[in-house]
């Protein structure tokens, strides 16, 4: 247990004063930020506040010339391939990204694109599949799934090659209700059972529950980080940058208030007993 | 105006081999002066329903009735068009429907297609735009420099510039901050009680359709499972279980507060006011 202790302690991530412009406005001045090895962080910020702007940056599908490093390594163009295999990201509109005709092969496509062994990647493609529940759909064809399941096998996707880092984009926001706990479950066991580093970056707070810690940023600047549970009573930050706040979070301040309750309850359950013991 | 929806099949690509039923024996009268919230998960045929209302789609078997037209095969093109001036259809996506350089352009396109005068038209133009809060000062802004939110609401005026009796709203907060929604939900409620218009949202924020909506359809499998007022089918959790489907927030509380404990809070929609009734009940 020692061990997990000090690794958790170094950062696996390391943003270090970037600044990127885009056109000639900066987008970034100056960001720091680290993430350290098996956390689990939720970046929270509105519409055009650079969120997506930094996944692409860390994945080098956009360039930085400042200082950035990714499990020890310095992001640049020789490390690149490198630090890919180390990171797996679930976008938004995960139907852009299906390439093959099932989703056995669609999987498989990600193993064959990182060049693994063709006689491991069967294995390796079910081995996950059995982990995330779809092997019932593994000959179907992408493009007929549900929304939910297409995420799961977009998350299957992102995370069949093992790496040490996930990166779910604006990625939960257009499925249904059960399938999305069905995935912060899956990634809840990721991050408790693997010590996996889980990066949510997301416009609703419903979908930070879970997570460790809490980055909120506007215009490229950090307006707050800290403990989940703490920073999800700053409502006076969340209206000022236009975030609804979900409706348990909204109730606990309020109740708060009233002396009703003395912390954040997020559990509808744990609330109702809360109040009427 | 009472729009009515009878016996309608409607099958994508029929007598192909990709035919898909995408409504299945739909039978519904949406009442006027209402706003009506369409739920149901993707693939269910909400969209496919709303753009039967303005004959996008025409049904492949019953029919539509919107006031005097009829939608079904054969409708003339001239009704389609009278019809279009009645029904105003405003997509997900809204940069899908600008086709004009600037705000005044694409707000007035509708307007000269549908042959009104110049002077009457400048004037129409002005004022949907600022119904929907948007000054003079937008007319020569460049449609593709404008937020999320204000193609959001560009795209509502020029459907309003024609005076619709119905607005039809396709995911209208999907992709809009928290402040811009507050503000289109007060413009839809202006324009069901000031100018009696009947308002008809697909959604699947039931939280915000639990704020405005006066009544709910819920859908699935290209059928109505489900319609009523709002309290009606929300009471109905067993039928959300059922078909997937989130409750709002509020509503699961205020149930599982009467389920668990015997308390019966009020059907509030606000926050503030579900406070204040728990703090009378603790």
């Amino acid at each position: 247990m020692q061990l997990y202790g000090v690794v958790y302690m170094n950062n696996i991530i390391g943003i270090n004063s970037l600044s990127f412009r885009y056109q000639s406005k900066f987008i970034f001045e100056k960001f720091t930020l680290n993430i350290k090895d098996g956390e689990w962080i939720s970046i929270v910020g509105p519409n055009g506040s650079g969120k997506s702007t930094l996944v692409k940056i860390l994945i080098g599908l956009l360039e930085s010339d400042s200082n950035i490093i990714v499990d020890k390594l310095t992001l640049n163009r020789e490390n690149i391939d490198k630090i890919r295999k180390k990171i797996g990201v679930v976008f938004e509109n995960t139907e852009d990204s299906f390439v093959a005709e099932t989703v056995a092969d669609d999987i498989a496509f990600t193993l064959e694109n990182l060049a693994y062994d063709p006689k491991e990647i069967g294995r390796m493609v079910e081995d996950i599949a059995m982990e995330f529940k779809i092997d019932d759909i593994l000959e179907k064809e992408p493009n007929f799934l549900s929304g939910g399941e297409k995420q799961k096998v977009a998350l299957a996707s992102a995370m069949v090659a093992r790496p040490k880092i996930l990166i779910i984009d604006d990625a939960l926001e257009m499925i249904d209700e059960k399938s999305k706990n069905e995935i912060l479950e899956i990634l809840n066991k990721l991050h408790k059972e693997r010590y996996l580093t889980i990066i949510t970056i997301t416009q609703n707070l419903e979908e930070t529950y879970k997570t460790d810690r809490m980055v909120v940023i506007n215009d490229g600047n950090i307006l707050i980080d800290g403990p989940t549970i703490n920073v999800l009573e700053e409502d006076k930050i969340f209206n000022r940058i236009g975030l609804s706040l979900p409706f348990m979070v909204d109730l606990s301040i309020k109740l708060k208030l009233y002396g009703l309750i003395d912390h954040i309850i997020l559990d509808m359950d744990e609330m109702v007993n809360a109040l009427w013991k | 105006m009472e729009i009515k929806i009878n016996n309608v099949n409607h099958i994508y690509n029929e007598f192909t081999p990709f035919a898909k039923k995408a409504l299945d024996n739909i039978n519904l009268s949406l009442e006027s002066e209402k706003i009506i919230g369409i739920i149901g998960k993707a693939g269910s045929g909400k969209t496919t329903l709303v753009e039967l209302l303005n004959a996008l789609i025409i049904p492949s078997y019953g029919n539509v009735q919107v006031a005097d037209f009829n939608i079904q095969k054969n409708m003339r093109l001239d009704n389609i068009n009278k019809l279009r001036r009645k029904i105003g259809l405003v997509f997900q996506f809204p940069e899908d429907q600008f086709f004009n350089p600037t705000v005044r352009e694409e707000v007035s396109f509708a307007l000269k297609t549908f042959s009104y005068k110049s002077d009457r038209l400048h004037k129409q133009v002005s004022e949907s735009l600022k119904l929907v809060g948007l000054d003079d000062n937008y007319l020569e802004r460049k449609v593709s420099s404008l937020s999320g939110g204000e193609k959001r609401k560009v795209a509502i005026a020029s459907v309003m510039v024609f005076n619709p009796k119905v607005l039809v709203l396709d995911e209208p907060t999907v992709g809009l901050d928290y402040k811009s929604q507050k503000k289109l939900l007060h413009l839809l409620k202006k324009l069901r009680n000031r100018y009696k218009k009947t308002v008809i949202i697909v959604s699947h924020d039931v939280d915000m359709l639990n704020l405005i909506a006066d009544d709910i359809i819920v859908m699935d499998k290209g059928k109505v499972v489900a319609s009523g007022t709002k309290r009606e089918v929300f009471k109905n959790t067993s039928l959300f279980e059922k078909y997937g489907l989130n409750l709002p927030k509020i509503v699961e509380f205020i149930g599982k507060v009467r389920k668990e404990k015997g308390i019966k809070l009020g059907n509030h929609t606000d926050v503030k006011d579900l406070i204040k009734d728990i703090y009378r009940n603790v």
